[in-house]
């Protein structure tokens, strides 16, 4: 029994230390960039287990951005936050008469007779397609179940596999359905639009008129480039990076904070592409309206322009104040929940220099 | 989230309470490997999927804790134990080689993801 009891507290003693958060950023992390954003962060964090933190701040004051535990020019996964893009290259393609919110999916993508061939591109970039969050066959279920048991990316699609997964699903379309089918299908047919792919699409409509310098798709998990900082899990997992172009419209793009603060500022002046994606024209939710992928809510009376992601080992969030010209992007390599965080800091946006 | 804490606490206990069987009672030191193989196992796979929150991690220390002192229960018996009891079939030696292979499979692919 002696023995047992020993091999108890040994054990104890063993699992403390490798308990899921250990080596979680706290104060005593080390920063590059501004000190009093990243402290700002990492109090809002409170303890949640998050393992590289990127931060930006633009308010009228100027620009701010921060690294806790990462190189400060470090590129990480935005995840679904690259919807908010593909809504803002819709917008600015209906803009220029190249589509029409009512054009038919089928038109750009081959589709047959699927039932989502009659689905609108104004229906995809509003959640409203009827599209199910994922084309969920045994496949599929199964992936995704290895995928988190073996910290792998469950996403490994070609524009083929996702054209194939659009022309297999049902529709359900008597409520607003979040769908990552539904944007990866969008992203796709405006780049049939306009006769190129989607990582092009981005990269000439958004990346290069606003010199966003490390805003790109990756080619596949060995073409992240050298300032990568990689994923990890609130359990503190180095996660694949989900990073294939089939779903990239939905989910795939990654940027520094530096990049996505030169991209909040040209969409609080309004000369980003593509702008009326940021007005709301449906409701989406009890508390959210949806313009073209950007959500908009109430946040203690302010109006917050917005929209979160996550892949395996990142939580991304990336929201304005447009009344206020305030904006925040904030990542973590954790899955732990940053939406509160984010919405924090933008609350706090320009407060300390102005005070 | 839920379902999935619900599901690892149900198979902890299970796992640990055919631990504890196979350290007071076990026949062989064939059980005692299958059943700490598939306890370390749960572990891992607890220590990949649970939510870390600190009521969650601090059971799971505590599950590891008692599946540590259990292995020094059944350690205590260790050599009294021969490795197959008299009465174990063919069948019986196939297929704790097959549970072997899989246990070190499983736990294998889990603890490279930790890496």
């Amino acid at each position: 029994m002696t023995v047992a009891l020993a091999c108890a507290v040994l054990g104890a003693v063993v699992a403390t230390l490798l308990a899921p958060g250990a080596g979680a950023i706290d104060r005593d992390s080390p920063v590059h960039g501004d000190r009093s954003l990243a402290a700002a962060a990492v109090e809002e964090l409170d303890g949640a287990p998050v393992h590289a933190l990127s931060v930006a701040e633009v308010t009228s004051q100027g620009t701010r951005t921060a690294t806790v535990d990462a190189p400060l020019h470090g590129t990480v996964e935005i995840g679904s936050v690259s919807k908010a893009l593909t809504g803002m290259l819709y917008e600015d393609m209906v803009a220029d008469d190249e589509i029409s919110p009512d054009q038919r999916l089928g038109t750009l993508l081959d589709l047959g007779d699927a039932p989502a061939a009659d689905v609108t591109l104004e229906q995809l970039a509003q959640h409203r397609s009827g599209l199910p969050r994922l084309n969920m066959g045994v496949s599929a279920m199964a992936r995704m179940l290895a995928s988190q048991l073996l910290a792998t990316s469950p996403y490994d699609a070609t524009v083929q596999d996702v054209v194939d997964d659009v022309r297999d699903a049902d529709l359900d379309a008597d409520r607003p359905q979040y769908s990552n089918l539904g944007f990866a299908a969008l992203g796709h047919a405006l780049a049939a639009a306009a006769g190129t792919d989607y990582p092009a699409l981005v990269r000439d409509r958004l990346a290069e008129p606003l010199d966003l310098e490390t805003l790109r798709i990756p080619d596949g998990p060995e073409d992240l480039g050298e300032r990568a900082v990689p994923g990890v899990d609130a359990n503190g997992r180095p996660q694949q990076s989900w990073a294939d172009v089939g779903y990239a419209a939905a989910g795939g793009i990654r940027a520094d904070a530096a990049t996505m603060a030169q991209l909040a500022r040209a969409l609080l002046d309004g000369t980003a592409p593509g702008m009326a994606a940021l007005e709301p024209t449906e409701e989406f939710t009890d508390d959210d309206r949806i313009g073209a992928g950007w959500l908009v809510s109430k946040d203690d009376g302010r109006t917050i322009t917005w929209h979160d992601g996550g892949t395996g080992g990142f939580r991304t969030w990336f929201g304005l104040d447009r009344e206020r010209g305030t904006a925040v992007f904030l990542s973590g390599a954790t899955t732990a929940d940053l939406d509160a965080v984010g919405q924090a800091l933008l609350h706090e946006a320009g407060e300390e220099q102005a005070s | 989230m839920t379902v999935t804490l619900i599901v690892l606490g149900a198979l902890a206990v299970l796992t640990l309470a055919g631990l504890a069987r196979a350290a007071v009672a076990a026949a062989d030191r064939r059980r005692v490997l299958l059943a700490a193989g598939e306890a370390l196992c749960l572990l891992l796979v607890a220590r990949a999927l649970m939510p870390v929150t600190p009521p969650v991690v601090v059971a799971w220390i505590g599950t590891v804790a008692v599946f540590a002192g259990l292995l020094g229960l059944a350690a205590s018996r260790w050599s009294q134990l021969p490795l197959l009891a008299p009465s174990t079939g063919r069948r019986g030696v196939v297929g704790a080689v097959v549970h072997v292979v899989v246990l070190v499979a499983v736990i294998g692919m889990v603890a490279a993801g930790f890496v």
